[in-house]
């Protein structure tokens, strides 16, 4: 446990309001070469393909829980925590949204949830321990991807990605999708694997 | 797939300007009954598209459920119109929450892309030559 509690601490948190999505990227060497490559929108490090296929497979073979991942969506949560506002309409992307639903337990006033993925069987999954159990917000599944995100503008309150969006191949486009799909004053929280997250 | 998920999608496929609002092509759809929270409703209906939602509605073959022209928030949110068979907050939260599109797809506007609904859920995912 020492080991996810040192790399949750390196969380990386994001507010809407704040988003400049390159001062961020710096420690990522994905996104340097991003940079690099001018522009960054098609410059392809993931097989984001290979990545949906990968996803499928773990959907299957997955634990129920993780000490790891839960302790970086118990991290992210806590965030909610230090907001007076409340967030009626949420949209999870992909990554660990599994444990970010089940350990909720009512914060950020969260009432309707979107999932998405990109993976089918992920998202399946999802919804057969939804089906499970019977507290938490009103779900809502969704199969996409969060580079060509799906959703409406100015449509959501908050936006949650819990170990997603290190497989993105344009992380900044992905966030100002995100952005973009938030209404103002939206809260964008994120954690992902950053250069030595996991040294 | 519930229509109030309908209302927040868009497609981005290469070719689309808006994406949206998306046509709904539903071969099976069946209704479960949840709770009528009015609050929730209240903070949700600003973000609602009300011509996607009537269209909606339309494409499942209820024409009568929604009015052309969303009514007045006085209206809807009006004291005890909840406990009312038939009154207008009755009707967005069946339209809205009640709804479940099992299978059917999602055509995009612009490009007449097809996304499949199966069991309930959508996919938005694009190939790579889509994007």
């Amino acid at each position: 446990m020492a080991s996810s509690a040192a790399a949750a601490r390196r969380l990386l948190l994001l507010r809407h309001h704040h988003l400049f999505p390159r001062r961020y990227i710096s420690s990522s060497s994905a996104a340097d070469s991003l940079d690099d490559g001018g522009g960054g929108g098609r410059l392809k490090i993931f097989d984001r393909d290979l990545k949906r296929r990968h996803r499928d497979r773990a959907a299957w073979a997955m634990r129920e829980t993780d000490g790891f991942v839960d302790a970086v969506a118990e991290n992210l949560l806590d965030r909610l925590e230090d907001c007076r506002k409340a967030f009626p309409s949420a949209l999870c992307l992909g990554g660990s949204a599994g444990p970010v639903r089940r350990l909720l337990r009512g914060r950020g006033g969260i009432e309707k949830l979107i999932m998405m993925d990109m993976s089918a069987d992920m998202v399946r999954k999802w919804r057969e321990s939804e089906n499970a159990t019977d507290d938490g917000p009103e779900t809502h599944f969704v199969v996409g991807d969060e580079e060509f995100l799906p959703i409406k503008e100015s449509s959501q309150d908050l936006i949650i990605s819990c170990l997603g969006l290190h497989w993105t191949n344009d992380l900044p486009g992905a966030m100002i999708q995100c952005r973009l799909a938030l209404k103002p004053d939206g809260l964008f929280l994120a954690a992902i694997l950053g250069g030595e997250t996991l040294k | 797939m519930r229509l109030l998920t309908h209302n927040m999608l868009a497609s981005n496929v290469r070719g689309a300007t808006t994406g949206y609002p998306l046509k709904l092509e539903a071969a099976k759809w069946v209704t479960k009954e949840v709770e009528l929270n009015a609050d929730f409703l209240r903070g949700l209906l600003p973000k609602i598209d009300w011509r996607a939602l009537v269209a909606a509605t339309r494409a499942l073959g209820l024409p009568e459920l929604l009015p052309e022209e969303q009514p007045p928030e006085e209206e809807i949110f009006a004291e005890g119109a909840a406990d009312v068979e038939g009154s207008a907050i009755r009707r967005i939260h069946h339209a809205l929450l009640e709804i479940h599109v099992q299978e059917g797809s999602l055509v995009c506007p612009d490009t007449s892309r097809c996304f499949p609904i199966d069991k309930g859920i959508p996919n938005m995912m694009l190939h790579e030559d889509e994007v």
